[in-house]
């Protein structure tokens, strides 16, 4: 799940330093991936009206579907 | 990340083997990547002493085939089985795989997210293109065809009302086919409702 994120948000922001991301997984098996950028590549990462944030949370549960898995996309502000 | 991907640096004995590792590396032609010569080869003293490879660094400029490997470099890293065919004239990218409505998705949303990410990514890598259409298994041309069908309804419901007709929440691109669809209706006035990247259509006759 981190590399398909990692991928995206690395190659789409100015400072991929910058890029950290964690990967848990709750109880009920959902996976929560948390990603948290530098503050002047949050516009890069959430995109015009959020739609790269929201394709990122759509590809992210196609990879988790393909794993009988859950996932959910957290980008910290 | 990206321009890793676009980027491969290869030594050979001579340039033109160093570009033709290069061509076979990315699946792609001559023209569509820009060689940087970093060392140019040496013959040495006797073809022996001194002798150097040509070291070439090798990107990929044009703007289809980078995304052709994008493309195939997400799919991969969503597990999915597939292969991407581009079409340059078109600027189209056609998946073809046998999982054909995974990569769809509901309502087209995982195409159509493959599409946004795949355009964001390659205006950071190569900046200032058009967008790249991203197809599979003939979606856009049947998204079309539904919208087609989906504009007569509306206009049908509209005349037999008097009043207005509206459609489903849809994406932006879809809003502005079905609204070039609507226009060209002499009697008929179109406008949308909504906010974000979701919008209904609503459909009503004109004064």
């Amino acid at each position: 799940m981190k590399e398909l994120i990692e991928f995206i948000a690395k190659s789409l922001v100015e400072n991929p330093e910058a890029i950290s991301i964690s990967e848990e997984e709750s109880e009920d098996g959902t996976v929560l991936v948390k990603l948290a950028a530098a503050q002047e590549d949050m516009g890069r990462i959430i995109g015009k009206q959020g739609r790269t944030a929201k394709a990122m949370r759509t590809l992210l549960n196609a990879k988790a579907t393909r794993e009988s898995k859950r996932a959910s996309l957290q980008i910290m502000e | 990340m990206v321009q890793e991907l676009l980027h491969f640096q290869v030594s050979a004995t001579g340039l033109a083997e160093a570009v033709d590792r290069g061509i076979q590396h990315f699946n792609c032609n001559r023209s569509d990547l820009e060689v940087d010569i970093l060392q140019p080869p040496r013959q040495g003293l006797f073809g022996l002493f001194g002798r150097k490879n040509a070291v070439v660094r090798l990107r990929v400029i044009n703007r289809v085939q980078a995304g052709r490997l994008i493309l195939e470099k997400l799919l991969s890293l969503i597990g999915m089985d597939a292969r991407v065919e581009s079409s340059i004239p078109a600027r189209t990218l056609n998946i073809i795989s046998d999982q054909s409505a995974i990569i769809i998705g509901r309502h087209g949303q995982t195409i159509d997210s493959l599409q946004t990410v795949l355009n964001g990514l390659l205006d950071s890598a190569l900046p200032g293109g058009g967008r790249l259409v991203v197809d599979c298994d003939d979606y856009r041309q049947r998204r079309i065809a539904a919208l087609q069908g989906l504009a007569r309804k509306l206009v049908r419901q509209a005349r037999e009302s008097g009043g207005t007709a509206i459609s489903e929440s849809l994406p932006g691109d879809q809003c502005h086919i079905l609204q070039q669809l609507l226009t060209r209706m002499p009697d008929i006035t179109v406008w949308t409702r909504g906010q974000g990247h979701l919008k209904q259509m609503v459909v009503g006759l004109k004064a």
